[in-house]
């Protein structure tokens, strides 16, 4: 168990490293210079190589790199070129927000895809069109706007919730909860009913196999099948959909951030990629893939917890 | 589980399917499935209103009307104006060109990609494959938006340069899904027959492989298409990739966001084009995937109303003239412990209902075994599923089931001897018609059952220990630990060599033989009256098989429990079996003792069966196959059912439907010529 984990968490480096370099090198070659960008318009040729080489643009790209890299093994990013910050600084300010985010989009999705789609596979009929039709109009609905539609009518005509900002879990959990249902509502949409289909689909699926059939033979009874058996049989594909989901919704939080005006890391990579801040994109990109590690880890955590024979083989 | 194989199934898949001949039948399927023509229409319509803007547009692109600056809808501007005075319509078709060109191109770019190397790592398989899924594998874990906006960071003049990365992103998906086609199409004989031809791989992936990738490959570039229009849409909403005063759907919906409490309704086309094409795209990928399986499994239309068409139902003809109700045993003594009448068994056929065992008639008695024998697509099985109350998917289960009252627990067992009780049929409970509770206390407590594939009757996530506890906790509600002991004392029983090492095994991890055992333990687990066993030995072994049958025999020295077996094998019928009925197209054409069967078959089948027993052909002669195969239900012919494959037929037997007529003591058969048989 432990070595099918570590093998899987070996398997995550390389994509760390491909990540982070294309990052680097697509963001290097810019025809934007960020001392031209920090400079403005008017400023001489010696204050722009004295400005270039502090900032570290005059070394060669590969160069380059190895510092960058070298830093992160020891635990530092940089400082954002225009700022002056450094970029570990930012990011710690800028990661709750979204960790949050998807957090609660996750959990959100999850549980609720997966309610909807086990009544939908056991009930059939209407409630199954229903979710049919949801997940249509989730999957076409772009969040950005969905999130513009419910701060009109849930934060502007209702005042029920703040239409944007962000409190510190520690500062006031209330006030905490009430700024992310909205953005994780926004940001979830697509995914409940996404997990909602694949969740019926997969349990019609199973309710279908041999094994099922033996056991109501057997005289087990309904939810003991349906929860016991079914559910967790057709698992596996739901914990696959829900993992893409979660990576996609990471994503989306850019979108969402914008939309509700929240300090994450969405709005900073927008921000630094704007100004094309390096350290800043750099190091995000490098959190934001450090997260989707995490999350396939967990997935295939469930994977090993949900089917026996990832755990035997392993 | 076949006696006589159907005819060789592989044949007609030697030769390939003419390339040319998929497009057509596509499109059509498309067109008959309503909301993918209606989707494929809307989407034809949007796609050509914004490659002619400059012809169709109500204004020019940035005109503006200060006198009406954020107006709702009006007959001057259908669709209102945005807060420079400029036409919204107009904007959105113009807007349309670049959102959709970009789409385009990154969905060219994704099915292009993906396709290649779908089929190149589905068909190569070995190393190249494994690069590539992982490499697939790898894209899926990037998050899309976040290097998209890198991406368009570095060119920020247009959204293009960033649909390339897109496109790579997006083929992730194709990929897989082309693959796995591949991966089954490679198995086909006739890549086979191409290869030894002589043709090189490259050929073969091109010529005969990617014609019939085509279908997927169309609905993975619909769902790319719409994660591509979402996605540059976003990327515009975010202010990058857009030159001012040039629109975009996304950088529409900005405006509108920025002017919402001004004007909401700017907000409703702008996001709803977004929203319509992204539906449209989504429903026909749905659609042209329905099209695609339904061509490829032979299904017409998935979802064509299943209603009864009258002529339809009137071809099975179920309904006989004269069965004789209830007159099985000519024994009369001893009272049935299930008494089976007329029993109906129908399942969800392509045109309404199908019937698949009509009029069938049997009684088992304590201690005894009754074999049902006949080849595959009698409906042996579904008579087996019946008695415990599970009908063929979407069918019905008709006539009676009756079952003697439950005994006392740990009362008395009814003896093999039986008939203490002076009873008749009318004291049996009716078990169909009972409602999925009220089965409950009867499935695995009254009567178990043994399934072909003990692999498949064991799920797959669970321990064979915890497989039993659970049953066991189900019938008597014990506790864990003494559940566990029965679970070991019931491994013990079907003579499973160290139980507690077996107990903590997953199915993976056990034989077939071994899984057959912890079937057969389960159903001992409620220490039922009545064991009903579907082919029990058929997926084994030959060793094994012995095995299994000594088990049962012995279980059933012990227990006294009543065994109806559903087999193939004469061998398992002269092993285990004290009646038989064989059936044959849905009904029962003998029913005797078994020894009379083996002594003297009465029916031309179950004659033909006995001679079809490889066990009674001498090693070396060729085995006498029943030419033909048994008609499929819905097919069945007028009168006799077996008479296209009859020798003895003559023109009476398909004039009227032969009814089951006496041939001795205890022994019944369905045929006009019962004499001849006799005589022979």
């Amino acid at each position: 168990m432990a070595r099918y984990l570590l093998r899987r968490l070996l398997l995550s480096v390389p994509l760390l490293f491909v990540v982070s370099i294309l990052t680097f090198l697509m963001v290097a070659i810019v025809p934007g210079d960020p001392a031209v960008r920090i400079l403005g318009a008017g400023h001489t040729a010696a204050e722009y190589q004295a400005l270039d080489a502090k900032l570290g643009l005059t070394a060669p790209l590969l160069v380059q790199y190895w510092h960058w890299a070298d830093g992160v093994l020891h635990g530092t990013l940089g400082t954002s070129l225009f700022t002056d910050q450094p970029v570990t600084g930012e990011l710690a300010q800028r990661l709750p927000a979204t960790v949050w985010l998807v957090i609660g989009a996750t959990l959100v999705t999850v549980v609720a895809g997966v309610a909807l789609g086990l009544a939908s596979a056991v009930w059939r009929g209407p409630l199954g069109r229903v979710v049919d039709a949801a997940s249509w109009v989730a999957f076409a609905v772009p969040n950005f706007w969905l999130g513009l539609v419910l701060i009109e009518f849930v934060a502007v005509r209702a005042h029920l919730l703040p239409s944007s900002g962000f409190v510190p879990l520690g500062q006031d959990p209330g006030a905490w909860l009430r700024s992310l249902i909205l953005p994780v509502l926004t940001l979830a949409a697509v995914g409940v009913t996404g997990i909602a289909k694949q969740t019926r689909d997969s349990m019609a699926e199973v309710l279908g196999r041999e094994f099922m059939a033996a056991l109501r033979m057997a005289g087990l009874s309904r939810r003991a099948l349906l929860l016991r058996h079914a559910l967790r049989n057709a698992a596996i594909p739901v914990v696959t959909a829900a993992g893409l989901f979660a990576i996609a919704m990471l994503g989306g939080t850019i979108l969402v951030e914008q939309v509700f005006v929240l300090p994450g890391m969405g709005s900073l990579v927008v921000q630094a990629a704007t100004d094309h801040d390096l350290p800043v994109i750099e190091g995000a990109v490098l959190y934001f893939t450090v997260i989707v590690i995490a999350v396939n880890l967990l997935i295939d955590l469930s994977y090993a917890w949900l089917n026996p024979k990832v755990r035997v083989t392993a | 589980m076949t006696v006589l194989p159907p005819s060789a199934a592989g044949l007609p898949a030697v030769l390939p399917p003419a390339a040319g001949v998929r497009r057509r039948p596509l499109l059509r399927a498309l067109l008959r499935h309503p909301l993918g023509a209606v989707s494929l229409a809307v989407l034809a319509v949007i796609v050509a209103c914004c490659a002619l803007a400059p012809v169709i547009a109500p204004y020019p692109r940035d005109a503006s009307d200060f006198t009406r600056e954020l107006s709702g809808p009006s007959g001057a501007h259908w669709l209102g104006t945005d807060e420079l005075g400029r036409d919204i319509a107009t904007r959105l078709l113009y807007g349309g060109q670049s959102t959709l060109l970009a789409a385009a191109l990154a969905t060219v770019i994704a099915v292009t990609v993906g396709t290649a190397l779908g089929v190149a790592g589905g068909y190569l398989r070995g190393r190249t494959d494994r690069v590539l899924t992982f490499w697939g594998d790898l894209l899926l874990t990037v998050p899309v938006l976040v290097v998209l906006i890198v991406v368009v960071s570095v060119f920020p003049a247009s959204l293009y340069p960033a649909m390339l990365p897109l496109g790579l992103l997006l083929s992730a998906g194709p990929m897989r899904v082309i693959r796995a086609v591949t991966m089954t199409i490679r198995e086909d004989l006739y890549i086979a027959a191409a290869r030894v031809s002589g043709l090189s791989h490259w050929q073969i992936m091109r010529r005969h492989v990617l014609p019939r990738v085509y279908g997927p490959v169309v609905v993975q570039a619909t769902l790319a298409a719409s994660v591509a229009v979402m996605l540059a849409s976003g990327l515009a909403f975010l202010g990058f990739g857009v030159q001012v005063p040039a629109p975009s759907w996304g950088t529409m919906v900005a405006e509108a966001a920025s002017q919402y409490q001004q004007q909401p309704w700017f907000l409703v086309p702008t996001g709803g084009i977004i929203a319509l094409t992204v539906l449209s795209l989504g429903l026909l990928g749905d659609a042209l995937r329905d099209a695609v399986t339904g061509e490829w499994t032979g299904r017409t239309a998935r979802r064509l109303p299943a209603r009864r068409s009258p002529a339809a139902s009137r071809r099975p003809g179920p309904p006989q003239p004269q069965v004789l109700h209830g007159t099985v045993p000519a024994d009369p003594g001893p009272v049935p412990l299930l008494a089976v009448r007329d029993l109906r068994i129908t399942a969800a056929g392509p045109d309404g209902a199908t019937v698949l065992v009509s009029g069938l008639s049997f009684d088992l008695f304590p201690g005894r075994t009754l074999a049902i024998v006949g080849e595959s697509g009698c409906g042996k099985s579904v008579t087996a599923r019946a008695l415990l109350g599970v009908a063929p998917p979407g069918g019905r289960v008709e006539g009676s089931i009756r079952l003697r009252s439950a005994p006392a627990r740990g009362g008395e067992r009814p003896s093999a001897a039986g008939g203490t009780e002076p009873a008749g049929l009318a004291e049996l409970a009716e078990l169909a018609g009972l409602r999925e509770a009220q089965w409950q206390p009867v499935r695995g407590r009254r009567i178990a059952f043994v399934g072909q594939e003990p692999l498949s009757g064991l799920d797959p996530a669970q321990t064979v220990g915890a497989a039993l506890s659970e049953v066991v906790r189900a019938y008597s509600r014990c506790g864990r630990k003494q559940a566990r002991e029965r679970a070991l004392a019931l491994l013990r029983r079907v003579r499973l060599d160290d139980p507690e090492r077996v107990a903590r095994l997953y199915p993976h991890q056990v034989s077939g033989g071994m899984a057959q055992r912890v079937t057969i333990a389960r159903a001992l687990a409620g220490d039922p009256e009545i064991l009903v066993a579907d082919e029990p030995t058929t997926a084994l072994d030959v060793t094994i098989q012995a095995d299994i049958l000594a088990l049962l025999r012995s279980l059933q020295l012990t227990s006294g429990i009543a065994v109806l077996i559903v087999t193939h094998d004469w061998g398992v019928v002269a092993g285990l079996a004290d009646d038989v009925l064989v059936m044959y197209a849905g009904q029962a054409v003998e029913r005797s003792a078994a020894e009379a069967v083996f002594g003297g078959p009465r029916h031309p089948y179950t004659a033909a069966l006995l001679r079809s027993d490889p066990h009674a052909t001498a090693p070396g002669r060729e085995l006498p196959v029943i030419a033909g195969t048994v008609p499929p239900p819905g097919r069945w012919p007028a009168g006799c059912r077996f008479a296209g494959r009859c020798g003895y037929a003559t023109g009476d037997c398909t004039a009227a439907e032969p009814a089951l007529v006496p041939a001795g003591p205890g022994h019944e058969a369905r045929c006009i010529h019962v004499d001849l048989l006799a005589a022979r």
